[in-house]
């Protein structure tokens, strides 16, 4: 895990470097000509006067106690910068896996277990539905919806307290949402037509006991994955969503950042992206092994 | 947000402020018109109260040392009154600020400001000539690496002060004879040295400012202006900035009681900020380009809908220093075969106001309108004849620049099309990001460019000296003609208004009348909506920002 950190920090790095462009001309104010002068103070204080390996090393340096340098632009500590957005990140990432997997586990059993009803085909439609559009338009119409005509939600921003989580998150979750209601209804499908559920059935267990406890159990795992998945790279921001309801997020910082080439903060984020990923697919793997005791180690 | 201005070496302020703005996303509403439409003033005593809300961009700071962009500088100014202000009329006199009397030497090297006594800081610590010395020093000083100092840079002693490490500690050219007396020696004559003062980098800090570091005073800058921070709060990064009233403030209190600026991000902020006025979660807002006749047709009967004539200019670059353009009958040429109406119309929804002069309206009475004459009327006969002289032959290959993240490829589009089609050249496109494109232009490697320019101090000799001064790190078309240099330089020691602006409109007749060194296109104006229902009173002042000291309820 240290070792993919490691290649990551390492290509990004180089990235950054070969990437044309002056950070400091951009982002501290595109195009201006900076006085010989401010550009010194600028290219000391940010340790750009120094050879690249060096400042690689004095960059590994600070990340191992924790320091993820200076913003170019905005002259703010990148870890009280990324604070301040990952604990929005997060929130709205909590707020849409929670929707995911209510609505998303729930649709898939009932389309499963009532095959080709009515609540099926309702299932199906809605969620291809929901593939289909893109987020940018459910964002939209979510906001003309409820903000604009009804007024009953705020548009954007985060100052109205939870009530301002509940169109991102919907927004968020809508195509996540489908997918997994779709893969749920599948390996439900699946399993449904497994000789144990059969046993089960000829056991005289009731229909739920034999859906909760058998089939959910044992067609959840790739759902899990899947979700862990998702989790994983809704911590990463979502910029759609974060762009439509100005949602003060990860994603926004990377596209910024890159834009005016504030390279700390690029840097801070993909090294906590990947991060992110890694813990994320080790907690995953974990839950495998809780679930299917085949995967648990002997 | 994305900002251009001058070099140091040529002695003015200014910013780019039009293309800032095109850089931004395709926030380009340049060009000029007009009366200023939403402009109401409210009739007998204005009604007191309310909290205005306004969306901005993340600023880089908002502590007067680095406000460097319009973002933050709109913050700034509400918290901060520095010696002189500016009240935007088109006669560009300075205003008593802190200062209530100021007058230079003969040569304008000395300049002696008298300071009003009781002014104070938000903290009750009284504003005093070393509080102004404090804040100028702390803004200059090399560690602290302000990109906005440079207003500075005319008083003695700047130079080792902002050196890298600084090699002095204070300006040698500030002094107090008494707490109330403020003297700044200049290095050289600048008979307007007054004012750049209204830039909020000359703002004066109370004794508990820190240096540029300090990121309390960052967060929450304790000002002497008509606004402060509202008590217990700071600036919330990307959320809002919540100030309120000066009550103590000496000079005349806003009527409402706050501004909050709700923050949006730089990604499509442009329509975020319009479809949340549309939502009535902010009073006011900029217009997406695309939605301009439609914004136009919903608010301007409902007297929602500011149309403001703003200073800056936007023009067609020419390369004054490689053939064929090292020749005024080529540069002509290509002026008169573009038709600035018709684009004006197809490309900007007949937004703009299509140039005649290169100082603009705002300027009062330096504007000379038809100046450029017939090198900025479309007349595709004159353009032939005019590029047979000037050895502009058809089949001439030409490089047509501009930056390709600011919405501009309609307008090139219809250059290049028009000047292929009127003159018979072939024009290359060469559209590149903002900053990658400034530095072609410092290299001299286009023909013609897309450019914009404006001034952040209520003078022309901002569009002048960068632009026309053959030393100036701003003129990248490299003009370059002794007689105006010397005008320039004569401009600067003019003590009398009608000597400067006499010189000043000479110095057009040549640059742009005789020689167009540069083809000015269109006059920016500014289009805002607000909320009227609620709010009367509202403007664009010179330097685009609401005018808030001014608002009130309805």
């Amino acid at each position: 895990m240290m070792l993919v950190l490691f290649g990551a920090s390492i290509i990004l790095f180089v990235c950054l470097f070969i990437v044309p462009g002056d950070p400091i001309a951009t982002s501290q104010g595109e195009g201006r000509q900076l006085d010989p002068s401010t550009r010194a103070a600028l290219e000391r204080r940010y340790n750009l006067d120094k050879p690249l390996p060096q400042q690689y090393v004095g960059y590994l340096g600070r990340l191992a106690q924790g320091d993820l340098g200076e913003s170019y632009v905005y002259r703010r500590s990148v870890n009280t910068i990324l604070k301040e957005k990952l604990g929005n990140t997060a929130r709205l990432a909590v707020a849409a896996i929670v929707l995911e997997i209510a609505l998303g586990i729930v649709a898939g059993i009932i389309a499963a277990v009532f095959r080709y009803s009515f609540l099926d085909v309702l299932v199906t439609l809605s969620t291809t539905f929901a593939i289909g559009v893109p987020t940018l338009v459910i964002g939209l119409a979510l906001q003309n919806v409820f903000a604009i005509n009804l007024g009953w939600l705020p548009l954007q921003g985060q100052t109205a307290g939870g009530r301002s989580i509940i169109l991102p998150a919907l927004t968020l979750a809508a195509v996540e949402t489908a997918l997994v209601s779709r893969l749920m209804r599948g390996t439900m499908s699946e399993v449904m037509r497994a000789d144990f559920i059969r046993t089960a059935y000829a056991k005289g267990l009731s229909k739920k006991v034999v859906i909760l406890k058998h089939a959910l159990r044992n067609s959840v795992i790739p759902v899990l994955t899947f979700l862990g998945i998702s989790f994983g790279g809704l911590l990463g921001g979502a910029l759609i969503t974060e762009t439509v309801f100005n949602w003060n997020g990860i994603g926004l910082a990377l596209v910024g950042a890159i834009q005016s080439q504030d390279n700390p903060i690029v840097l801070g984020v993909v090294t906590y992206g990947v991060a992110v990923f890694v813990l994320v697919n080790l907690v995953v793997d974990v839950a495998y092994a809780f679930l299917d005791p085949r995967i648990r180690l002997e | 947000m994305r900002f251009t201005g001058p070099r140091t070496r040529v002695g003015v302020a200014a910013v780019c402020l039009a293309l800032l703005a095109a850089a931004c996303g395709g926030d380009d509403n340049d060009g000029a018109g007009g009366q200023t439409g939403g402009q109401q003033q409210s009739g007998g005593e204005a009604k007191k109260g309310g909290v205005f809300r306004i969306p901005i961009g993340e600023p880089a700071a908002i502590d007067p040392y680095n406000a460097r962009e319009s973002e933050g500088s709109n913050v700034t100014v509400r918290l901060f009154t520095g010696l002189v202000t500016y009240d935007g009329n088109n006669d560009l006199k300075m205003r008593p600020g802190v200062a209530e009397r100021w007058n230079a030497n003969n040569d304008c090297t000395e300049w002696t400001f008298n300071l009003r006594r009781g002014t104070k800081f938000h903290n009750g610590e009284e504003v005093d000539a070393n509080s102004f010395i404090r804040g100028w020093t702390r803004a200059a000083i090399g560690t602290a690496a302000s990109q906005v100092s440079y207003h500075l840079q005319q008083i003695q002693g700047y130079g080792p002060l902002h050196a890298t490490p600084p090699t002095a500690q204070t300006f040698t050219g500030l002094s107090a004879p008494d707490p109330y007396t403020l003297v700044a020696k200049l290095d050289a004559g600048d008979c307007e040295f007054d004012k750049q003062l209204v830039h909020p980098v000359a703002s004066p800090v109370p004794s508990n400012a820190g240096d540029a570091r300090n990121t309390t005073f960052n967060e929450a800058p304790v000002g002497n202006g008509p606004f402060m921070i509202k008590p217990g709060t700071k600036w919330e990064h990307n959320q809002r900035i919540s100030l309120v009233r000066n009550d103590n403030y000496f000079g005349n209190k806003p009527n409402i009681d706050g501004i909050e600026f709700v923050i949006f991000p730089a990604q499509g902020r442009l329509e975020a900020e319009y479809r949340a006025f549309t939502a009535g979660e902010v009073d006011f807002a900029r217009i997406p380009p695309t939605l301009f006749k439609q914004a136009e047709g919903t608010y301007r009967p409902q007297g929602s809908f500011i149309k403001s004539e703003q200073p800056g200019i936007n023009y067609l670059l020419i390369n004054n220093a490689r053939p064929p353009f090292n020749n005024a009958d080529a540069r002509k040429a290509v002026s008169m075969a573009i038709d600035r109406e018709a684009i004006n119309q197809g490309v900007y929804q007949g937004s703009l106001t299509s140039a005649t002069a290169f100082i603009t309206p705002p300027f009062g009475s330096f504007y000379q309108a038809g100046v450029c004459g017939d090198w900025c009327k479309y007349d595709v006969n004159k353009a032939k004849e005019a590029a047979q002289r000037g050895g502009l032959t058809p089949g001439t290959r030409i490089k047509l620049a501009y930056n390709n993240d600011g919405g501009h490829e309609p307008l090139v589009q219809a250059w290049k099309e028009q000047l292929e089609r009127n003159l018979g050249l072939v024009v290359e496109l060469d559209g590149v990001p903002f900053a990658e494109h400034l530095q072609k232009r410092d290299r001299g490697d286009f023909d013609i460019a897309r450019a914009a320019w404006s001034t952040d101090y209520p003078s022309p000799d901002g569009f002048t000296t960068p632009l026309l001064g053959s030393t100036s790190e701003d003129n990248d078309g490299k003009y370059s003609n002794p007689e105006v240099d010397r005008l320039l330089a004569l401009s600067k020691t003019q003590k009398s208004d009608a000597d400067r602006e006499r010189t000043i409109k000479e110095i057009e007749r040549i640059a742009i009348g005789r020689d167009l060194a540069l083809a000015p296109t269109y006059y920016r104006t500014a289009y805002r909506v607000f909320d009227s229902n609620k709010w009367t009173g509202l403007g664009l002042d010179f330097f685009e920002r609401p005018t808030l000291e001014t608002a009130s309820l309805k």
